[in-house]
């Protein structure tokens, strides 16, 4: 489905001993297979280049050597059938919840009945609908980022990207809008590449958890969540597994943090 | 529990809800304008009453004026003349304005091809332009339309170029991620993103365009409200002058003003978004 083989990159970097750029390794040959349907995390400290590798699968970076492939085909440019959730929502503040939601349809180039009843649709999935004439700066964080969910689903793609999605929101809402995407994914089974940094957060959503370690990136540990069967409509913070292996996790990091 | 003391734990005292007139004036600026505005002519016609109407008039004096030269119909004919090339050249000023921002604003190599002679073009007081371009365009219409239209681009150019220079890069990953097109990024989030600059671009030019329009007739002397100033100062007839510049006033407000009350409109976004964050 998603195959990352032997990916690096390399970015400029002032040198610090001597006048000029050097090149800077980000990712160190990551290797990275996504099944179709599967739920897989991404999780480092901030600086160990999950996000640069995320923008290399959506086809916004060139990897400096190495390939990304989708369904077998090389992935040059940003596809349509992978779809991006960002960090900071994202979203056009001069359009309405609903035109925002219809936007990449509005790229495609559906017509606006289609497209806006689509978008409808998907906002009532995340669980706004009434809210389509109201603009984003008058819904809270946590509503922007289900209006975020809901556009990048309205192309019903077949992975989808999401950059901390939740990580601008207080704990409260965090929480809620895990619960809430996992019950979306149980229903639409998209497969789900997901950046996180907080442990909790990989473990709660995810079937794998890729443990990168920072600069260069390079996979650390591949973890099967123990959790994942219980995840859908249970509280699996409350488990014994979950504590255990959030506990391996966060040795993982903190040793290769000291090293 | 005691009657006097009339607060339990689940009232709360939000202040005296006597009627303040300090607190009512505050929420409703426009009173105060408005009594402003009226108590200036009040005493402007009271100690200007008993001048020397050579230099100095009075309020009853300029509307008797401006009742005899709405009578003449000097007054609709000067209007006439006046608006039509302001309007023009305002026009011409805004679509111009807009369309060479964009170019700059999009491409570099127009842009470091253009800009030493915007600059210099914008740091060379427009008026000082003003005979070179009567020398070449006329007295009449044409002329004051190349003159208006090339002072109030200016505000026009600069701002749209820095509206598109300013969409934060964030805005536009939003349509790479989402395969837009070049156009579709440029038509879908650069230009809607610039709206707020190119409107404020657009208040100043109107402002800029009357002085324009207005000079522009000093030199020529000859036709419009600014035609009308000069032959009236000339022949002292004070009451007279005051009947154009108090219209170019009003014009001026009232323009400016419902630029600006579009500008809040299509700008709501962004004002509201600077008071989240």
């Amino acid at each position: 489905m998603l195959k990352v083989s032997r990916v690096y990159k390399f970015f400029k970097a002032r040198d610090s001993s001597e006048r000029g750029v050097r090149a800077m390794k980000v990712l160190d040959d990551i290797s990275l297979d996504v099944g179709r349907g599967e739920f897989i995390s991404l999780l480092g400290a901030s600086g160990c280049g999950k996000t640069t590798l995320l923008r290399i699968m959506a086809g916004l970076l060139r990897p400096d050597r190495g390939s990304v492939h989708v369904n077998e085909q090389p992935v040059q440019a940003p596809r349509r059938d992978v779809c991006m959730v960002f960090q900071n929502f994202g979203l056009l503040p001069w359009r309405s919840v609903l035109s925002n939601a219809a936007f990449p349809l509005e790229l495609d180039g559906v017509n606006r009945g289609k497209r806006e009843s689509i978008a409808a649709e998907y906002l009532g999935l995340v669980g706004l609908s009434g809210f389509e004439r109201h603009f984003p700066h008058e819904l809270s964080g946590g509503m922007q980022q289900r209006v975020g969910i809901a556009r990048a689903l309205v192309r019903k793609p077949l992975i989808l990207l999401m950059d901390e999605p939740f990580a601008a929101l207080d704990a409260q809402t965090r929480e809620k809008l895990q619960e809430d995407f996992l019950a979306i994914w149980n229903q639409l089974k998209t497969t789900v590449v997901f950046v996180t940094h907080a442990i909790d957060e990989a473990l709660v959503l995810s079937d794998r958890i890729v443990v990168l370690s920072s600069r260069p990136g390079r996979v650390d540990r591949v973890i099967d969540s123990p959790v994942s069967q219980y995840r859908i409509g249970g509280d699996v913070r409350a488990r014994l597994e979950f504590a255990e292996q959030a506990h391996d996790i966060r040795e993982l990091l903190r040793s290769e943090r000291t090293a | 529990m005691s009657v006097l003391s009339g607060h339990t734990a689940d009232t709360a005292d939000l202040g005296d809800d006597r009627f303040s007139w300090a607190t009512w004036l505050k929420s409703h600026p426009n009173v105060i304008r408005v009594a402003s505005v009226v108590v200036f002519f009040f005493a402007w016609q009271y100690l200007a009453r008993d001048s020397n109407p050579l230099f100095m008039t009075y309020p009853t004096a300029v509307f008797k004026a401006a009742w005899q030269l709405t009578l003449d119909g000097e007054l609709q004919q000067a209007l006439m003349e006046s608006m039509v090339p302001f309007s023009v050249g305002l026009a011409i000023a805004i679509v111009g304005g807009i369309l060479l921002g964009i170019a700059i604003g999009q491409s570099w190599l127009l842009e470091y091809t253009l800009d030493p002679f915007i600059n210099a073009l914008y740091a060379i007081p427009r008026v000082a332009l003003i005979p070179l371009i009567i020398l070449w365009a006329g007295l009449e219409t044409n002329g004051k339309i190349v003159i208006v239209a090339s002072i109030a681009i200016f505000p026009v150019i600069v701002n749209t170029y820095s509206g598109i220079k300013d969409v934060r890069g964030s805005l536009i990953e939003i349509g790479r991620a989402y395969s837009a097109s070049e156009f579709q990024i440029f038509t879908k989030i650069v230009l809607p993103a610039s709206v707020p600059y190119i409107m404020a671009g657009i208040r100043l030019a109107v402002g800029l365009a009357i002085i324009g329009e207005i000079t522009s007739e000093f030199f020529t002397a000859v036709t419009g409200l600014g035609g009308l100033i000069v032959l009236f100062a000339n022949n002292f007839a004070t009451a007279k002058v005051f009947v154009p510049i108090i219209i170019t006033g009003v014009l001026g407000v009232a323009l400016t003003e419902s630029v600006a009350l579009i500008e809040r409109r299509l700008s709501r976004w962004r004002i509201s978004e600077r008071e989240r964050f």
